[in-house]
């Protein structure tokens, strides 16, 4: 049996294949789709039992080639509030009943003055609700994402008309800044709110400005990447660099705006989040609006503890030493809500398994920012 | 030309063989089909950065490799039932096939992902090995055994059903 032979069959068997013709507007929808995905680094996974859920502490392994810097003491920010079954669970157990479908939410926070911020697909726009669930506004936007402070007290989006608003705690109505800054080939996104006064920008990969409420001015960086997350005391910045062909998620790191460097760096890590405290990240990796690998990881981007499950639609920080994983088993379309230690210990499951929708278009469960 | 016609051109010329790639690679068409839109989808993002148009196939057969191997894609899988055994499919005869392309196959959709995308450059493709082991991101000496170990497994295959 030679090496034709399998030339030949090859041929043959793939000879039979025809398929519908891909148009330029199919295409180029899918790449939207792609881009508003990498945009909001939605989570991601794939399937498994909901018991299964586990957090494996590791041994301290792969990640940084360069060490961060000892951390300074850092303000504790909020966990993560949760939305589910038209339901706000607040980090301190307090509830909210807001009459939304999770399945029309993408995104959600909770200012410090008690109202939250909802991203919706329908009504598409940024919904604002009072600390009672009440609806407060309604703003029409560009693209219905937004952007949280690290400290929760600013949010930001890009409005129909392309303004920026910015939206503080305390404070009714958003101000109103000059236009997006507009970047090659795109109009720019709001990677992250530093404060109330100073805004990043990118392109969709790269991170390139720096706008306030006067204008926009360019970012001189170490080398390209896009910030996923600042620190809570907003000294660190979690970057992920531009992903080439060989790596579909690119290489995380941590870079410190003050000393313009990149302090830590791995190409196990990507799409990076801070814990409350500052101390720890999560590390999630995935496509189709939900997670294939999570890992929590120190500031030297050692990895500490694997999320040990098949298919995770989100994941956040509960406090700084749990993490909230909402999981689905795809085969029974089982949601649940499990609550894991950093370290090890017992799973605590918070919402037991019940039905829900197709994780690749929405989560029964959305965190805040 | 501009960026959109440009893109168009290479999508007309080059999905129909694109797509039979996808098809070998996966097995299936229905995932050869999502597997080539996102793919394309892919290439169309990073169109600007390929300038070298020459050199746009051997890109997006990467990004069809690294999207085929990808966590989520592998996670989808799973919800199929997995074997090690190869699936009793029936056997199509035509007047130049004694049963060989079935057995070609069949080892096929039973090598592991990246075994099977090896075969599918070399063989299919024509790649020559450098530019195999250059698309995968894997040693010459990889894939000359991954080869290998598919032509004996073959053999092996078409010696069990003669006997």
């Amino acid at each position: 049996m030679t090496q034709e032979t399998f030339e030949r069959e090859l041929a043959r068997r793939a000879d039979e294949v025809h398929g519908a013709p891909l148009t330029f507007d199919v295409v180029s929808g899918r790449a939207r789709q792609i881009r508003r995905r990498r945009r909001t680094a939605v989570v991601a996974g794939v399937a498994a039992a909901v018991a299964a859920v586990v957090l494996v502490p590791t041994a301290l392994s792969g990640g940084g080639h360069d060490r961060a810097p000892e951390p300074a003491p850092a303000p504790t920010v909020p966990g993560a509030a949760v939305l589910h079954d038209g339901v706000v669970t607040l980090p301190g157990g307090g509830t909210v009943p807001v009459a939304v479908d999770n399945a029309d939410v993408t995104q959600m926070s909770v200012l410090v003055d008690g109202r939250i911020v909802l991203a919706l697909q329908e009504p598409y726009g940024i919904q604002v609700y009072r600390p009672d669930g009440a609806l407060e506004a309604r703003y029409p936007v560009r693209y219905n994402v937004f952007a949280t402070s690290a400290r929760d007290d600013v949010v930001a989006w890009v409005a129909k008309d392309l303004s920026v608003q910015v939206l503080s705690s305390g404070t009714t109505e958003p101000s109103t800044w000059p236009r997006i800054p507009r970047l090659p080939g795109t109009d720019g996104n709001i990677s992250a709110v530093l404060d109330a006064d100073h805004l990043l920008i990118d392109d969709g990969t790269t991170t390139s400005v720096e706008m306030t409420a006067d204008g926009e001015t360019d970012l001189a960086t170490s080398e390209p990447f896009r910030v996923t997350d600042v620190s809570p005391d907003g000294s660190l910045w979690a970057v992920t660099t531009v992903p080439d062909v060989d790596s579909q998620f690119g290489c995380g790191g941590l870079y410190d705006p003050e000393s313009a460097a990149l302090v830590a760096r791995s190409c196990d890590v990507s799409g990076l989040r801070f814990s409350p405290d500052g101390e720890h990240l999560l590390s999630v990796r995935g496509d189709n609006n939900m997670a294939g690998e999570v890992k929590v990881v120190d500031r030297d981007l050692r990895t500490t503890d694997v999320v040990d499950t098949d298919v995770i639609s989100r994941v956040a920080w509960d406090d700084s030493a749990h993490v909230l994983v909402a999981a689905v088993d795809l085969r029974s379309s089982q949601w649940s809500l499990t609550r894991l230690e950093l370290g090890g210990g017992d799973p605590e499951i918070v919402v037991p398994p019940s039905p829900g929708g197709n994780p690749e278009i929405m989560s029964e469960f959305t965190f805040s920012e | 030309m501009d960026r959109d016609t440009d893109f168009t051109a290479y999508l007309e010329a080059r999905q129909a063989r694109l797509l039979r790639t996808a098809y070998l690679l996966t097995g299936d068409q229905h995932q050869a089909e999502d597997l080539l839109q996102t793919s394309l989808a892919k290439l169309y993002l990073a169109w600007d950065r390929v300038r070298d148009r020459g050199s746009v196939d051997a890109y997006v057969r990467r990004i069809m490799v690294n999207e085929n191997n990808s966590l989520w894609r592998r996670g989808w899988r799973r919800r199929e039932t997995a074997t090690d055994t190869v699936p009793e499919t029936a056997p199509v005869h035509d007047r130049y096939d004694e049963g060989t392309g079935s057995a070609v196959w069949a080892v096929v959709q039973t090598l592991p992902r990246k075994a099977r995308a090896v075969v599918v450059l070399r063989y299919y493709e024509q790649l020559s090995e450098a530019e195999t082991a250059d698309v995968l991101g894997i040693s010459v000496g990889t894939v000359k055994s991954q080869c290998s170990r598919a032509l004996a497994t073959l053999r092996d295959r078409i010696g069990e059903e003669e006997r």
